[in-house]
């Protein structure tokens, strides 16, 4: 039924003509199918679209008939998602009432992404690595789903997969490292090659498969590492500030691809990631975890900690705190605070934007940017 | 090239561990290596080389030395670079069983082929040699030779008469500087050996008296005590004076230079002058010369031997006609340094221009080498060719030098199994932690050893000691929340200490289950027990280390999840 709604959306991305997203989305179908053949119809596919002989239309019609090939392919599908990754009181400290995290108590489920969100030291890394089994915890307990299918702690880490903000230097070829990291677990021959450059062709790095590390952008660089991770087959992602050194549109496209897969059918991935850019993690994520000093709230927490329903506006204006304050002399303002970039106001009453934006025109105030955080980490940060 | 890419591919798609090591391709390099030292072991070896070299030695007094080690180690680093780049156990990925194990035995692999090199060129000289000459057909030569050698001095420079023997017993009046010998009867005589007369830095004065010869004599006694004192008597004579050097003949003094088997046994090799001795023995067809003053005879056989030594390039100048005469006229008493005084042959030179040639034409030349042999030839290039060819027969190298290369080689492999998991910081730390705490250990054990007797079981028991906690701790760190760089450092030590500890406990073993006890005859004697010949077998000895170290690296896996 999942596949089914995966391959009607790739097809109407098709329909309107959204290529890139579609094929992205087409892939993902593949390799949900895990079916050799499918492979290389997507490598040929690859292979004549990157060559002069490409026409839309054809590609298309090739796409289409690919398409209801895959819609026909038996797939079994998982009725439930489990539980990867419980905490419970979590607590990691370092040294005698210094700086402690936790406690934590969290849920992670296969499909699901996580968002951590926080200012710098505040311990997103520390619990990423704990997460991980890279590092211990002083109280609470943390319990992995599959750790009974393994046979040693070192097993156990094979499958936990973390990926830290500075990613380690490789050396020689992408495509040979690609290669490396599948043959270590267990894809060898022509299922190395296939599934290699699906990941290559997914990640969109097909230009890139012979190039070395050093000819590649940070980006690139971030992609390599996903589509090394996802060779894994890992049951849990942790990824350490994967947004950092990315353009705005890379981000956005990452963030996809790591929701897209993570909804695998054949291998669904529980996924935790921390970031600095809150709202486009918001957008993706099941769940969002603000660390602040080390204690967490979440972000579903902050409607609920507040005694009555409010509006919170972020705003930037071009006109002076006096004449921002007459404009909106018939809205009941709860608080106004100016950070010196932005104001934000908190107004009494749920989704209040429009009433601000109605002030805002009447007093023919030009917005430079505007933004409802009511339900977003940013108040946190903004507190 | 294609071919080779296809390979590399499908060893990174199949088989990721002989990837990682590169150990085909170190193979084939180790290979091609030890072909190239074969041919140049081979090019080196004609005619020239086996009169003026040594199979034996040539390797390590030469450039070829040189040559291994540059090319072992510009290999070693070319295979470093390419082993180091990717690694599978510091990105955490599965590692199939005993990866550690296959990886040490890769590097093993590889090492010793970069050692080999040494094997493959001893094997090139010899090769050739062997197919250059037959030593079945080339021990024809021997009987020519000793029948020859009798008449001739032993080489161009210093005139001596090594290799001649004396009878036994030496007809000279002698006395015994051991009084306590029970009856002369039952000794057996060894070679006499000879100081030349008048040559005084190789006379020797016992009891006031010019001592020219001695001989060994040795007796079995059924009496084990007096084993030592009774085996060996020395007997030292001197000329008396009836007796001159004139009258010792060539019938006592002809011997035989090479033996039949002289090709087929290993030489003794004589400790004090530093040369391969080989046995001497006397050869009747010389005997029979003399008897009959055959000067016809020994002419013949004079120029046999030149013929010889036409073969084989050796440069000579010998006058059969004029030597031979000399020797009748003066009724074979043999050579001695008057005959080769300096007046006595420079008349003889003057004489003969072909000898003069032989000494670079040079009179003064000739004269500045004193006591130079009137007639001459290189007996010297003549010795190395025959011991060229011997060699070419013994086995192609000892078992210290296997056991040498086997040993380098693991403990290179070792080492590079360690750079596999060890962080480099953490590897730096281990070696003067490791180190100050062996001086520390030893500076006990020398304090304890002034408290009690020195005593090596106290040695390896504190060894022992040290080496098992080391091991202990690092178990105890790797299963609890140690930090994780102390595991590190704990860890690298416990590899140092793994391959050593079966030899500290087998050598404990045998120290403590020794049993020392005065014999009958009031000796100091020692009885071992099987660990005592655990100890001497090297690949038993080796293979309890290696299992040591496999079982160790077992731990890897541990210290690489351990979380910080």
């Amino acid at each position: 039924m999942l596949f089914q709604q995966k391959i009607n959306s790739t097809t109407t991305h098709f329909q309107n003509k959204d290529i890139s997203l579609g094929f992205r989305s087409l892939i993902d179908c593949v390799l949900d199918t895990q079916h050799l053949p499918f492979y290389q119809a997507i490598i040929a596919l690859t292979e004549w679209k990157e060559s002069t002989a490409y026409a839309e239309n054809e590609f298309l019609d090739r796409v289409a008939q690919l398409t209801s090939e895959l819609a026909n392919f038996p797939i079994n599908e998982p009725e439930t998602r489990t539980t990867l990754i419980t905490t419970k009181s979590l607590t990691k400290r370092y040294g005698q009432k210094k700086f402690a995290i936790g406690p934590i108590d969290i849920a992670i489920k296969a499909g699901e992404v996580w968002g951590l969100v926080g200012e710098n030291g505040n311990g997103k890394t520390t619990l990423l690595r704990i997460l991980a089994k890279d590092l211990s915890y002083n109280e609470g307990a943390l319990s992995i789903e599959f750790e009974k299918e393994t046979t040693d702690e070192y097993d156990l880490r094979t499958k936990l997969t973390y990926i830290p903000q500075r990613t380690p230097k490789w050396h020689g070829s992408l495509k040979s490292n690609l290669k490396f990291t599948a043959a270590h677990y267990g894809i060898k021959g022509e299922e190395n090659e296939l599934l290699v450059l699906m990941m290559i062709i997914r990640f969109g790095l097909w230009n890139f498969r012979n190039h070395q590390w050093n000819e590649l952008s940070s980006g690139y660089k971030m992609r390599f590492e996903l589509a090394r991770t996802f060779l894994r087959a890992p049951k849990i992602l942790l990824l350490d500030e994967p947004l950092a050194n990315l353009d705005v549109m890379a981000q956005q496209l990452i963030l996809e691809d790591l929701k897209s897969l993570s909804q695998s059918i054949s291998n669904p991935i529980g996924i935790v990631l921390s970031s600095q850019q809150l709202f486009e993690v918001e957008k993706i994520a099941d769940s969002v975890l603000f660390l602040s000093n080390g204690r967490p709230t979440f972000l579903n927490e902050i409607a609920s900690e507040q005694e009555s329903v409010k509006t919170v506006i972020e705003l930037e204006v071009s006109c002076s705190r006096e004449e921002l304050i007459a404009a909106f002399s018939e809205i009941t303002i709860l608080e106004l605070t100016f950070n010196g970039g932005v104001y934000m106001i908190t107004i009494e009453g749920e989704n209040r934007m429009r009433a601000i934006m109605s002030a805002l025109i009447t007093h023919h105030i030009d917005a430079k940017y505007i933004r409802d955080i009511s339900n977003s980490t940013r108040r946190l940060f903004l507190k | 090239m294609k071919f080779i890419k296809r390979f590399d591919t499908y060893l990174l798609e199949n088989y990721p561990l002989i990837w990682l090591s590169k150990l085909p391709y170190v193979v084939a390099g180790g290979l091609l290596l030890n072909l190239v030292f074969f041919l140049i072991g081979f090019g080196l070896v004609d005619l020239n080389f086996l009169k003026n070299d040594s199979i034996g030695y040539y390797y390590g007094n030469s450039i070829v030395v040189l040559l291994h080690v540059i090319s072992a180690i510009i290999a070693v680093t070319f295979w470093c670079f390419a082993l180091f780049k990717k690694n599978a156990i510091r990105h955490l990925y599965p590692i199939q069983k005993a990866y550690f194990s296959q990886l040490f035995l890769h590097f093993f692999i590889g090492i010793f082929l970069l050692m080999a090199p040494y094997f493959s060129f001893q094997s090139g000289l010899v090769t050739k040699a062997n197919l250059m000459y037959d030593v079945n057909e080339v021990k024809k030569d021997f009987p020519i030779i000793n029948k020859a050698m009798a008449f001739l001095p032993d080489g161009n420079e210093n005139y001596s008469l090594s290799n001649r023997t004396y009878p036994k017993p030496f007809p000279v009046s002698y006395f015994d500087l051991n009084d306590l010998t029970p009856n002369a009867k039952e000794l057996v005589f060894h070679d006499s050996i000879y100081y030349p007369e008048n040559h005084i830095e190789n006379n020797d004065t016992i009891d006031g008296k010019i001592v020219q010869f001695y001989t060994l004599g040795s007796k079995k006694v059924k009496n084990n005590c007096d084993w030592e004192y009774n085996d060996y008597i020395a007997r030292f004579h001197h000329l008396n004076k009836d007796t001159t050097i004139h009258f010792q003949s060539l019938y006592n003094y002809s011997a035989g230079l090479y033996d039949a088997d002289y090709f087929f046994k290993k030489p003794s090799y004589d400790y004090e002058s530093g040369i391969e001795e080989v046995e001497k023995t006397a050869i009747s067809p010389i005997h029979q010369l003399l008897n009959t003053r055959d000067k016809r005879g020994i002419e013949t056989a004079i120029r046999a031997f030149k013929e010889i030594l036409n073969t084989y390039e050796i440069p000579y100048f010998i006058d059969e006609h004029s030597l031979t005469n000399y020797l009748i006229e003066h009724n074979f008493h043999s050579f001695n340094f008057q005959l080769v005084s300096q007046n006595a042959w420079t008349k003889q030179i003057l004489k003969n221009k072909g000898l003069l040639a032989y000494h670079n034409g040079s009179i003064a030349n000739f004269i500045s080498l004193e006591k130079q042999a009137p007639f001459c030839f290189s007996k010297e290039k003549l010795d190395n060719f025959y011991d060229n060819l011997r060699i070419a027969q013994l086995p192609l190298t000892s078992d210290f030098t296997i056991y040498i290369v086997v040993i380098i080689s693991l403990i290179i492999a070792y080492v590079f199994v360690l750079f596999e998991f060890t962080p480099f910081i953490q590897f730096i730390l281990s070696i003067p932690i490791f180190g100050g705490l062996m001086i520390v250990n030893f500076m006990f054990t020398f304090l304890f050893a002034f408290a009690n007797a020195t005593s090596s079981v106290l040695y390896l028991s504190q060894y022992l000691t040290v080496s098992l906690a080391i091991l202990y701790l690092t178990w105890i760190s790797l299963h609890n929340s140690w930090n994780k760089k102390f595991t590190g450092i704990l860890f690298n030590m416990g590899y140092f200490v793994a391959p050593i500890i079966p030899f500290l406990l087998i050598l404990l073993l045998d120290n403590l289950t020794l049993y020392e006890y005065h014999d009958t005859c009031n000796n100091w004697k020692t009885d071992y027990t099987i660990f005592h010949d655990m100890i001497q077998n090297f690949w038993l000895m080796l293979s309890l280390s290696a299992i040591s170290c496999i079982s160790y690296f077992k731990l890897i896996r541990l210290l690489y999840s351990k979380p910080e």
